[in-house]
């Protein structure tokens, strides 16, 4: 009995083992098969995949750019853009030397979604360089800006103030 | 690279970047704001630090001046010092913003003064803007140290450009008929001051009548008129020399000499067999030349600042007005049409104004229009205010003022006053006695 089974087991086994190692075989040739064609598809893959990247980053671009005119479409009324400008003018102290300054002051201006002013940029350097009118009125203006933070943002349209320009325009001060 | 460089994928990203880029601040968002304030900027001026005892009171004397200058001009409010919540610092020290914002303050003056030896000093400032945190200007001077009151009106004139825009006028003097004495025994002498009322001088000792000083536009010299043995003489003094040149004697009355913008001509009015017309007389060939010729009284005749024009008062249509004429006494054409009579009038130094006198209801006026009449606005006003002169930059008035007379019959006193074109602050200049016909002069040439 003690061989038997042995006997009869060695066998199987055997058969067994054959078939493991046939099927190992198999195996490892479709994998190598299989790796080939990966190979191949991987170098095709990773052309496209470059491609179809960029394309997406492109879209992602386009689609922020989509979201943003959507975003422009929310349309400001006549009284948001009042509150602002009423609010602002308050803080705008400006010298009658300001008559002299004959164009409009642009300041690019970054807000928080809270109205509080991130940054205040006087968009024309050079003429604030070589301007002494110009510079001053623009430091006022600056102040003005500085001083009416936060602003009072129309309620649900805040992404629009995110970035935008106010133009100041001196030409109310006459006749000095 | 450079394939990668040329292919259209990295084109179409550089479109679609700059793309955004350009639109970061999109302009369709884009507030105009048309209106604001006209009103003095509140400003803080700390005492200028000094090492030792003296340096500390030239320091503090430096603030002091700068800060009546300031407050002077009518474009800026002085925060008293004692609400100060932080000591001044050195200009070389960036101040700690927060503790100027609230008090309301929007600019920062800072300065030094440094001994360098027994007569030099070292006088430094730096303006800051309080709101945006940063310096707008700095300056440092090695000067005498007797020179601090300068040095002030210097520093002064750089704040003021560097806030307004506008040419400060710290820098200057004034020339004025200083009176005392009875009424009937009135003494008047030419004296010269500083802008402010300091480092006064009598340039002439009272044995003879001086009237209407008037500085050129170009050299520290002063014209004026003087009765010498009751002649009437038309003098140029200069300043820098301290000698006096008599230009003419002219029979009959002389007016209000004044000089030409480029300093070659005065222009003037003369009375002659009852009528009184304007002149004009050439400094180089002492050429005289007559641009008016009426039977009514044309007198005190002023340039526009190109030259090309001269306004003057005239009776010819019934009261007095003011007129303007072309440098060659061609179209003449009335400006004022305001009610009462109006005189004196001057061309502000940048022509877009003309300062004048009005008389109306018993009632003087000091004012401002445009050369063609238009907007007319009047600054001050009082029982006699007459005789307005300009400061350099255009935006400040000087004239002199009387008081009614007192019941006794004594004549009430006369003095100098100063006042911004928005008409905001009137101040006195304090000089050591009575003045009257004051007139500015430009910057003092450095």
């Amino acid at each position: 009995m003690g061989g038997f089974k042995p006997k009869c087991l060695q066998p199987e086994a055997e058969i067994i083992k054959n078939r493991q190692k046939e099927s190992l075989a198999k195996g490892i040739l479709n994998t190598l098969a299989k790796s080939q064609k990966k190979v191949e598809k991987n170098k095709k893959d990773k052309k496209e995949y470059n491609n179809t990247e960029i394309l997406k980053k492109i879209k992602k671009i386009a689609g922020n750019s989509n979201r943003q005119v959507q975003q422009t479409e929310i349309k400001l009324s006549i009284t948001d853009i009042n509150k602002i400008q009423n609010h602002v003018k308050k803080f705008w102290n400006v010298s009658y030397a300001a008559s002299e300054v004959k164009m409009v002051i642009t300041l690019k201006i970054r807000t928080s979604v809270d109205g509080s002013i991130k940054s205040v940029i006087i968009y024309d350097k050079n003429l604030y360089q070589k301007d002494k009118f110009y510079r001053a009125t623009a430091d006022t203006a600056r102040r003005a800006v500085l001083d009416s933070s936060p602003l009072p943002l129309p309620k649900g349209k805040e992404k629009k103030f995110e970035n935008f320009l106010f133009d100041f325009d001196p030409s109310f001060i006459t006749n000095y | 690279m450079r394939n990668y460089l040329n292919s259209s994928f990295f084109k179409v990203l550089i479109f679609f970047y700059s793309f955004l880029i350009s639109n970061s601040f999109a302009d369709d968002v884009r507030i105009k704001i048309n209106s604001g304030q006209v009103e003095p900027l509140p400003i803080a001026i700390a005492d200028f630090t000094g090492g030792e005892g003296k340096a500390n009171e030239i320091g503090r004397q430096i603030a002091e001046v700068i800060s009546n200058n300031l407050v002077g001009s009518g474009q800026f409010k002085a925060v008293e010092s004692a609400a100060f919540i932080a000591p001044p610092t050195s200009p070389s020290v960036r101040p700690n913003f927060t503790d100027w914002t609230p008090l309301g303050i929007k600019a920062l003056i800072t300065g030094s003064v440094k001994n360098i030896n027994e007569q030099q000093v070292e006088v430094e400032f730096r303006l800051w803007d309080v709101i945006a945190e940063t310096d707008l200007i700095g300056l440092r001077l090695s000067v005498n140290e007797k020179s601090w009151r300068r040095v002030a009106h210097i520093i002064s004139d750089e704040i003021f450009e560097r806030l307004s825009g506008d040419s400060g006028y710290f820098d200057t003097r004034i020339v004025y008929v200083a009176e005392s004495g009875a009424q009937n025994k009135r003494l008047k002498r030419l004296a010269i001051m500083d802008q402010d009322g300091e480092n006064h001088q009598y340039l002439t000792d009272g044995s003879f009548l001086v009237l209407t000083p008037r500085f050129s536009p170009t050299t520290q010299e002063i014209t004026y008129l003087a009765y010498f043995k009751n002649e009437p003489r038309v003098y140029i003094f200069n300043l820098e020399t301290g000698e006096q040149e008599l230009l003419g004697s002219f029979p009959g009355m002389t007016f209000a000499p004044r000089f030409s913008p480029q300093g070659d001509k005065i222009i003037m009015s003369l009375a002659e067999k009852g009528v009184t017309d304007i002149y004009t007389m050439n400094l180089n060939n002492q050429e005289v030349v007559r641009l008016t010729n009426s039977p009514s009284i044309d007198t005190s005749p002023s340039f526009s600042p190109d030259g090309k024009k001269i306004i003057f008062n005239s009776d010819r249509g019934g009261s007095q007005q003011i007129y303007i004429m072309d440098a060659s006494g061609k179209n003449i054409k009335r400006i004022s049409y305001g009610q009462g009579r109006y005189a004196t009038p001057v061309w502000a130094p940048k022509g877009k104004l003309i300062a004048f006198t009005k008389m109306f209801k018993n009632t003087f006026y000091i004012g401002v229009m445009s050369p063609d009449g238009s907007g007319e606005r009047l600054l001050a006003k009082g029982y006699l205010v007459e005789g307005p002169t300009w400061a350099p930059n255009g935006r400040v008035l000087m004239y002199f003022k009387q008081d009614a007379p007192i019941d006794d019959g004594k004549s009430s006193s006369v003095n100098l006053y100063k006042i911004d074109i928005t008409g905001f602050r009137e101040t006195r200049v304090i000089t050591p006695s009575d003045g009257s016909d004051p007139a500015w002069s430009p910057l003092i040439p450095n």
